[in-house]
């Protein structure tokens, strides 16, 4: 008995001996190896595509069911992005590559759309350091560093660049280059009417709208002070009123970007009326945040919106009474 | 030794043996691996651009290295901000730091430089918020109650003029007088000459005419001793000595504040009123508007 006792306690021993090899888990070696192919196969996919990547960011306001289109081309050598949006054409910025917790970090290093998006709020965008999750083959997963206040976890929305195949819309959106603030005086002023078709099938009533240029004074402080109109030197604030009957109407902010329209929530900003909710209001009737402009005719402008996925959602025209 | 006993040495001394033996088998490295699994530091840079080779001069001229990219090892994540456009970062550095700042430091005090400067400066576009983007009033002396790292936001904002530079400059050295403040202490003086007189938050409704008479260069002054402090060399570098004269003699205490102050900066090497006349002029011949 005593000898079997004896056995076990052996037998014991050397499984415990045998215990202490090294884990593969405690192994750092596995982490730089991950997160080197992640950098390594980041690096090759934004040099690799000569038309860049799209990003579709969505509203945190749920009346929003669109996104917005971001067309980002990175010059690894440079360290450049070019961003095209409704925020600017190819406008310039700069951006690093560096660590995060076992994967890369992106930071749109510089003052960008993403950093302004960021600093307005009420998107998806809720820092301008991301994460790189995992990157397939045209297809770029990101995260959102932060989710924008102190006590919150870490890690935002997960967002997908993808891979730009040059889809129709791109093409629809970016062949017109009339600047509607300084070349067509024809929309400011006037009664217009809004008709929108929506690919859900919804229905939508015919809204009357007017887009106005705002005082000089009004001017001044955009483009001196205003996060959106500071950093994109291509965008002009207008009020974009509306007319829910002839006698009620409200003037809400809003914004001639590249080729679009576009409105945004600021909680940072009074009054209400102009920053916050005269632009819920418009983006609950209109249910987006903006318009991609397809066309501008003699007295009217074709519109259109996406969804997430670059599916145009939403169809429209704005003409003049 | 009975023959229990024996058993039992024998097999203990086995048991010992084996494992000695066992535990000696592990394999074990020759050496402590002297690498992090990641380095968190390291940031891939593409080719310089034209700020980065002029924050690399900066480096070898003054010692002070210009950031104005960021990741989250620069500026720690509960603080939240933006970074400048690049082309304010690049305004900023040449006619801010280098022409306004370094450059006349260099030449007319720079044994004040050399001792006060810190070794970091941070460009940002924002204002520097603590709970999220949009939260509360932005700050600017957040990034500056540091020794080593002067920070200044709202670059973005700025008006690259004579005027507007003129005025930021006013602002830098008030920030960098926290900094001072923090190092060697205002005094214990310092903080009898208006106790019981601050305003604290009620400065907001204060107009700087009001608080000259009460004994603070501005309103803001009033809200307490630090800002007090420097508020009183942004005056000194913002108007010349015949006009801070004229607003110390408005009030005994805003008098003997004035010479504390004074002499604080003259005992580290700099003479505050000199320095606003240097500034007016090196201002004066920038190329711009």
């Amino acid at each position: 008995m005593k000898k079997l006792y004896n056995l076990i306690f052996l037998a014991i021993l050397f499984c415990m001996v045998l215990s202490c090899k090294k884990e593969a888990l405690l192994d750092g070696g596995q982490s730089i190896e991950r997160s080197g192919k992640l950098e390594r196969d980041l690096k090759a996919q934004m040099h690799d595509a000569k038309d860049g990547w799209i990003l579709f960011v969505s509203s945190l306001n749920t009346d929003v069911k669109t996104a917005t289109p971001f067309i980002m081309k990175f010059d690894t050598t440079q360290n450049k992005v070019s961003m095209t949006s409704i925020y600017g054409n190819a406008v310039e910025s700069y951006f690093k590559i560096s660590a995060s917790t076992g994967m890369p970090l992106l930071s749109f290093s510089t003052g960008s759309a993403i950093s302004s998006v960021y600093e307005i709020g009420g998107t998806e965008i809720t820092d301008y350091f991301f994460k790189i999750v995992r990157v397939v083959p045209d297809t770029i997963v990101m995260q959102s560093y932060r989710q924008g206040g102190t006590y919150q976890k870490e890690g935002g929305a997960i967002l997908k660049l993808i891979r730009n195949t040059k889809p129709a819309w791109t093409r629809d959106w970016q062949q017109e280059t009339t600047k509607i603030y300084t070349q067509a005086p024809q929309f400011f002023g006037f009664y217009m009417t809004a008709n929108l078709r929506y690919a859900s099938g919804e229905a939508f009533t015919p809204a009357t709208i007017a887009f106005l240029k705002q005082s000089a004074g009004n001017y001044a402080f955009f483009k001196a002070s205003y996060p959106t109109t500071v950093n994109n030197k291509q965008v002009e604030p207008i009020t974009w009123a509306y007319y829910a009957t002839p006698s009620t109407g409200i003037g809400p902010l809003g914004m001639l970007g590249y080729n679009s329209l576009f409105c945004e929530v600021s909680n940072g900003y009074s009054p209400a009326s102009l920053f916050s909710t005269g632009p819920a209001t418009l983006q609950k009737l209109f249910k987006t945040n903006y318009f991609l402009i397809r066309k501008v005719n003699a007295t009217s402008i074709d519109v259109f919106a996406l969804d997430k996925d670059g599916k145009e959602i939403i169809t429209g025209t704005i003409s003049l009474n | 030794m009975n023959s229990i006993m024996k058993t039992r040495y024998l097999t203990g001394l086995l048991v010992a043996c084996i494992a000695v033996a066992l535990i000696a088998s592990c394999k074990k490295d020759s050496k402590l691996p002297d690498q992090t699994p990641i380095d968190y530091t390291a940031i891939k840079t593409g080719v310089p651009n034209a700020l980065d080779k002029l924050t690399d001069t900066l480096f070898k001229t003054y010692g002070v290295r210009v950031f104005y990219e960021f990741n989250p090892r620069v500026i720690d994540p509960t603080t939240f901000y933006v970074p400048a456009q690049f082309d304010k970062a690049q305004l900023y550095t040449k006619y801010v730091i280098e022409k306004t700042w370094l450059e006349p430091l260099s030449k007319s005090f720079p044994k004040f430089l050399n001792d006060q400067k810190p070794i970091e400066f941070l460009i940002v576009g924002t204002g520097i918020h603590f709970n999220s983007i949009n939260s509360g009033t932005a700050a600017g002396a957040g990034l500056n109650a540091q020794y080593y790292r002067l920070g200044m936001g709202g670059v973005d904002n700025l008006a690259f003029t004579k005027a507007g530079i003129r005025e930021h400059i006013c602002i830098l050295y008030h920030e960098h007088a926290h900094q001072l403040d923090q190092k060697y202490g205002r005094g214990y003086a310092y903080d009898r000459v208006s106790q019981g007189t601050y305003y604290q938050l009620n400065y907001a409704s204060r107009t700087d005419a009001q608080a000259q008479t009460d004994g603070f260069f501005r309103a803001y002054g009033g809200y307490a001793p630090e800002e007090d402090f420097a508020t009183s060399v942004e005056a000194m570098i913002r108007y010349s000595k015949a006009d801070i004269l004229k607003i110390v003699a408005k009030n005994a205490k805003l008098a003997t504040k004035y010479q504390m102050v004074y002499k604080f900066y003259l005992d580290k090497g700099i003479d505050l009123h000199q320095m606003h006349d240097v500034l007016d002029d090196v201002v004066n011949r920038l190329p711009l508007q």
